[in-house]
């Protein structure tokens, strides 16, 4: 709560220092001063930052996120249809970058400083260096029109039979989900390797070989002991991964989180933003909180202490 | 978590056998039930930029919501394709088969045309346009287009079929006024519901109008989906069906245009130009507009509304810095050889007669001299202008959303420091500059205005306390002149009138008038279409059609609904 809390806070005086606010719209039509005025009363715009963020949270205690005029919706409307699209694509994102990327370190970490190990070190890094934009870019410069550009779905998705639209909206989930997932990938097989290749010098590795085991038992014995870092990991990567989601969900015109937050920042929608943070962060929060439950079922010292 | 990972690996699979799927987007099969020679039927679909906030005509800004309200909402009557805004000449019947002026010209009675229906088959009446103008101008709705209906005082209902508008003066554009600026809405759904929450009801999301499409489906930050009202009196339309697709990426617009996803996209850029031309698929469309661009002048002091500004307060320095600008290179350069030089507040087809203009040349020379003359003479440390130890140095402001009004603040810092002028190009996202034009804290900026038919706009941009009169320009003889052109009933006269509003704008130059640019808008060659207008492209949208011979898949989905 306290995160959460703390997050809220911040942003909201943030996006209050930055100059302009949801009115100051130019582009918009003429609206007589009048107007604007009583538009900035009817919002709280003309109150001093502290009662506006006193007044939000007052009514964010009671669930209600407030109401954006530039949407013209409840925030909490907005927020229950952008959170199952990102929900989707980061779970997923977030499970095959673990996937792979536990799968991929191990390997590297089991042949540690071999030429497969090292070029795939090389890759890992040129891959986590590379902003997930970037390489959004260049997926949509290798696989359009074989994929789609962008969206969750077909325009005309609606009219085909059922099992043509499930492929329809596979196909447009993958651009996405590769831009996230591919650097996610990069991450975790970074520190998978880092850990194998710790555990795989420990002592009851010796052990276990002198014992007689063979080297797949031995290794997979490893890995699940070198997973408990790449938990913690995880929890840690999920700010990172909605940071990504924001800016993947904007350039594959992906209707979650991220492109909410985008439009709020671009025009100054505080309440949106507000609301927005209040998700993410809460979701930061119990995505920390899984991996910890997680690293506790996975090592039993953990729970013990 | 070995196991976990496994239990994923099908799904990895199936994404991995996806890519090789086929690019079709529709496999239906048609139900237009039209033979194949007809040219009815077919999809199209339109990319914007952005996705709108409602379709509740009063509350609806911006053309991206426009055209989607426009076609499913009827006006009284329609304007002609000149955009001729006095008198009721050209004006075409829409909801009205007719109307009668009153003998004082102080009202107009409007006849209904008796087989209009609600697409939820309610028939239109005179109520509903008694109902209409109510809301449009309820302080409670907020209306966008509410200031321009102050010269209505009232409509009456006759009888159920004939609704009359009664006007405070007569105007050149009272018939402008009662058609132009209002959809007619239903108040058989709307008048239980208090005017403040009609923005945020369930019909302003799911509306019902008259226009020959009807509304479908509204999937947020994705799609509107409208389909041909096959029992509209006036004929169905001849498409079936019109996405709205909302792609706020340029490069993920254009990527879906060329990919054939999309159909129609108006807001193509000049360097994409040349791609479209190359394209099998695509060609260009004019597309005529009432856009114009200019760098403005704040006229008064920073924080004190009554000083003059200390550099642009004085119109000869304005005039000096107009001759310093080689605007027609400027707008070569920005818009190539989709651009012309404005040649005032306004872009040529509401400018009567543009060849009477008298324009400031370009003339560098000239330019130093009027202001050495004024006083401002170079400084011997770097050259730039100074008077009484204030140094000729200001902020040009452009926002980041716009590539052409950055480029122009850097063409335009270049011109001015050949005489000596330093402009210091200030980019900044669109709600934070216009937080600091509407607070009067700038310096100039480059600005461009859409205006509407009618030049309604000029009073709200020009004159003293208009209400996006930013650079707070006040000139007495300029309002009187815009008062006199504006209420002249005569056309020769009216025509003389404004092209004197027009001068005056040039010789006064609260504004540098930089350029007016034609944007074509991208379409397949499929469509065959009515001719776009400036004031909104959907105009004769319900005539659009598609080639039979062209048909993609999805053209042959026909009315049906989602499965």
């Amino acid at each position: 709560m306290l995160v959460v809390a703390a997050a809220v806070t911040l942003s909201f005086v943030l996006i209050h220092a930055a100059p302009g606010d949801p009115l100051s719209n130019m582009g918009a039509e003429p609206m007589s001063p009048e107007l604007v005025a009583r538009l900035r009363q009817a919002y709280r715009l003309d109150e001093p930052v502290l009662v506006q963020y006193g007044q939000w949270l007052a009514l964010a205690l009671q669930g209600d996120f407030g109401y954006s005029p530039l949407a013209m919706r409840p925030v909490s409307a907005l927020l229950a249809d952008a959170l199952p699209a990102t929900l989707q694509l980061m779970g997923m994102a977030l499970l095959s970058s673990i996937g792979l990327g536990v799968l991929l370190g191990g390997w590297q970490g089991a042949r540690a400083d071999s030429p497969g190990d090292r070029s795939l070190s090389l890759l890992s890094l040129v891959m986590y260096s590379v902003p997930e934009f970037c390489l959004g870019i260049v997926l949509l410069m290798l696989f359009v029109p074989a994929l789609p550009p962008g969206g969750m779905t077909s325009d005309t998705a609606d009219m085909l039979p059922l099992m043509q639209r499930i492929v329809d909206r596979l196909r447009h989930f993958i651009l996405p989900w590769l831009s996230l997932t591919i650097v996610g990938t990069a991450v975790f097989a970074r520190f998978q390797r880092a850990a194998m290749r710790d555990t795989m010098r420990e002592p009851f590795v010796r052990t276990a070989r002198a014992k007689g085991l063979d080297e797949r038992q031995v290794r997979r014995q490893a890995l699940r002991t070198s997973l408990l870092p790449v938990i913690t990991i995880a929890g840690l990567t999920f700010p990172a991964l909605l940071g990504g989601a924001v800016v993947v969900e904007k350039l594959f015109n992906w209707p979650g989180m991220g492109q909410l937050l985008w439009d709020a920042i671009s025009r100054r929608d505080h309440w949106v933003l507000a609301g927005a943070v209040v998700v993410g962060s809460t979701m930061t929060v119990l995505g920390n909180l899984l991996a910890d439950v997680t690293r506790a079922a996975v090592d039993p010292r953990v729970e013990r202490s | 978590m070995l196991r976990a990972i496994s239990r994923f690996a099908p799904i990895a699979l199936l994404l991995a056998v996806c890519t090789s799927c086929g690019g079709t987007d529709t496999g239906g099969d048609s139900d237009t039930g039209t033979g194949a020679g007809s040219d009815i039927g077919g999809t199209l679909i339109e990319v914007q930029p952005a996705e709108p906030s409602t379709l509740f005509p009063p509350k609806v800004s911006g053309n991206d919501a426009g055209v989607i309200v426009g076609a499913l909402f009827d006006r009284l009557a329609n304007i002609g394709p000149a955009l001729q805004t006095t008198g009721d000449q050209e004006f075409t019947p829409a909801l009205a088969t007719g109307w009668s002026w009153g003998q004082d010209s102080l009202s107009i009675a409007f006849t209904l045309d008796p087989k209009m229906r609600w697409h939820d088959g309610a028939p239109v009446r005179a109520k509903d346009v008694q109902f209409t103008f109510a809301t449009y101008t309820a302080p409670e709705v907020e209306a966008v287009d509410a200031s321009v209906l102050g010269n209505i005082d009232s409509v009456s209902v006759r009888d159920s079929l004939t609704p009359v508008f009664w006007f405070k003066r007569r105007l050149p554009y009272q018939f402008f006024d009662a058609t132009y600026h209002m959809y007619i809405l239903p108040s058989h759904l709307l008048d239980t519901i208090a005017p403040g929450a009609l923005k945020a009801s369930a019909f302003a999301r799911a509306p019902i109008g008259t226009g020959r499409f009807r509304f479908v489906s509204w999937t947020p930050k994705q799609r509107i989906e409208i389909i041909a009202d096959t029992l509209n009196a006036r004929g169905r339309a001849k498409l079936d069906r019109v996405y709205y697709t909302f792609t706020s990426d340029y490069a993920t617009a254009t990527v879906k245009l060329f990919a054939d996803e999309a159909d129609f996209y108006e807001g193509i850029r000049p360097v994409n130009i040349p791609q479209v031309q190359a394209s099998s698929a695509l060609r260009l469309e004019p597309m005529p507009t009432l856009r114009y661009e200019y760098m403005a002048y704040n006229l008064r002091q920073k924080g004190d509304s009554a000083a003059p500004h200390p550099l642009f307060g004085d119109v000869n320095v304005r005039r000096a810095l107009a001759m310093a600008v080689d605007r027609a290179s400027l707008a070569r350069n920005v818009h190539d050889t989709l651009g012309a030089v404005a040649l005032s507040a306004g872009p040529r087809t509401l400018i009567p007669d543009s060849a009477a203009l008298k324009q400031i040349p370009y003339d560098p020379t000239a330019a130093r001299k009027l202001l050495d003359s004024l006083g401002w003479v170079p400084s011997a440390k770097d050259g730039i202008r100074e008077r009484n130890g204030v140094r000729f140095s200001f902020e040009l402001m452009a926002p980041s959303s716009s590539q052409s009004r950055v480029r122009f603040t850097e063409l335009l810092q270049q011109q001015f420091l050949a005489i000596g002028v330093e402009a210091r190009p200030v980019v900044l996202e669109g709600p934070a500059m216009g937080g600091r034009v509407m607070a009067g804290d700038f310096d100039t900026f480059v600005n461009a205005w859409n205006m509407k038919p009618g030049r309604l706009g000029m009073a709200q941009t020009w004159r003293t306390r208009g209400v996006q009169n930013y650079g707070r320009y006040a000139s007495p003889e300029f309002d009187r002149m815009l008062d006199s052109a504006m209420t002249s009933l005569r056309s020769d006269l009216s025509a003389q009138r404004w092209t004197a509003v027009f001068q005056r704008l040039i010789d006064d130059q609260p504004g540098l008038w930089l350029a007016e640019a034609s944007a074509p808008a991208a379409i397949h060659r499929r469509i065959r279409n009515a001719p776009l207008s400036a004031d909104g492209w959907q105009r004769g949208l319900a005539d659009w059609s598609v080639d039979p011979a062209q048909r993609l898949d999805r053209d042959k989905i026909g009315l049906r609904s989602a499965r």
